[in-house]
């Protein structure tokens, strides 16, 4: 998400006005920082991934707000912490990000349907400088200049959008869950290993038969990287 | 971000680290411009 961010900072200004307006970007945008500047260290991959998971995401939260409490000794450090936790639920809409284990990414990835996208980003942004306007623009002229800002960030947007449309490789691939089924729940089993729960509990052939999943049906390749919905 | 990339494609440039990163950097950066100097001017009229 790009324009999704500046948005979500726009909203929250209208929260608490006395966070300087950069403070309140920056932190909405947080996580990318952290990718751009640990991936000139550590490499582009280790970027994107530790940034984006939810451990660095909380960790960066904190550390945020801490700052800027320390430095600007103000009030408002939580809504500096809510701006860089809104980063992970934005991308997830865009795109895929790491939960807790950094190899299992989750999104509903409209970066591959950049029309849809450019739809979910400009109307966040529409109703964020709605209520901006409504918080401290109330005349023509300075409606004026938060409408540009919008308008310009829309622009951005669409160029980022236009740029994802002529990537043709693009296939639209949302997932809710990791590529390959496996169990929630496991119990030691004779070995050091550990099996499925299902497994222990399976007495009787007849369990077998109701399908892998338990639930009269047997997950086959195509079901994999897609959300189940029954 | 996947932005990055699409836009130096598009542009012809290559995915080269450096210029990825300051491609990502401005692109990071122009949002707080925008609002921050926008905010400076709703808020400095007021």
């Amino acid at each position: 998400m790009y324009a999704g961010h500046a948005a979500v900072a726009l909203a929250l200004k209208t929260r608490e006005p006395r966070i300087p307006m950069a403070v309140l970007v920056a932190a909405c945008f947080g996580p990318d920082w952290v990718e751009l500047f640990l991936g000139l260290f550590l490499g582009r991959a280790a970027g994107e991934t530790y940034s984006h998971f939810i451990p660095g995401v909380l960790l960066g939260a904190s550390a945020a707000a801490l700052l800027y409490a320390v430095v600007f000794r103000r009030p408002g450090s939580r809504w500096v912490a809510i701006g860089w936790l809104s980063h992970w639920p934005a991308d997830f809409l865009t795109a895929h990000k790491p939960l807790i284990d950094p190899g299992h990414v989750v999104g509903l990835d409209f970066y591959d349907l950049p029309k849809v996208d450019f739809l979910i980003e400009a109307s966040l942004l529409a109703v964020a400088a709605w209520l901006y306007m409504r918080a401290f623009a109330p005349d023509t002229l300075r409606r004026r200049w938060v409408a540009v800002a919008a308008l310009a960030l829309v622009s951005v947007q669409s160029v980022l959008d236009y740029g994802l449309q002529h990537e043709p490789w693009r296939q639209w691939n949302p997932s809710l869950a990791r590529a390959q089924w496996q169990p929630h729940l496991t119990v030691a089993s004779s070995g050091s290993t550990l099996t499925p729960l299902r497994t222990a509990l399976a007495l009787s052939p007849a369990s077998i038969q109701r399908g892998r999943d338990g639930e009269g049906r047997t997950p086959r390749p195509g079901d994999t990287g897609l959300p189940h919905v029954r | 971000m996947d932005f990055t990339d699409a836009i130096l494609r598009l542009f012809g440039l290559v995915s080269h680290l450096n210029t990825r990163a300051r491609g990502f950097g401005l692109l990071l950066l122009l949002p707080i411009v925008i609002l921050a100097v926008t905010d400076w001017r709703v808020r400095r009229q007021r």
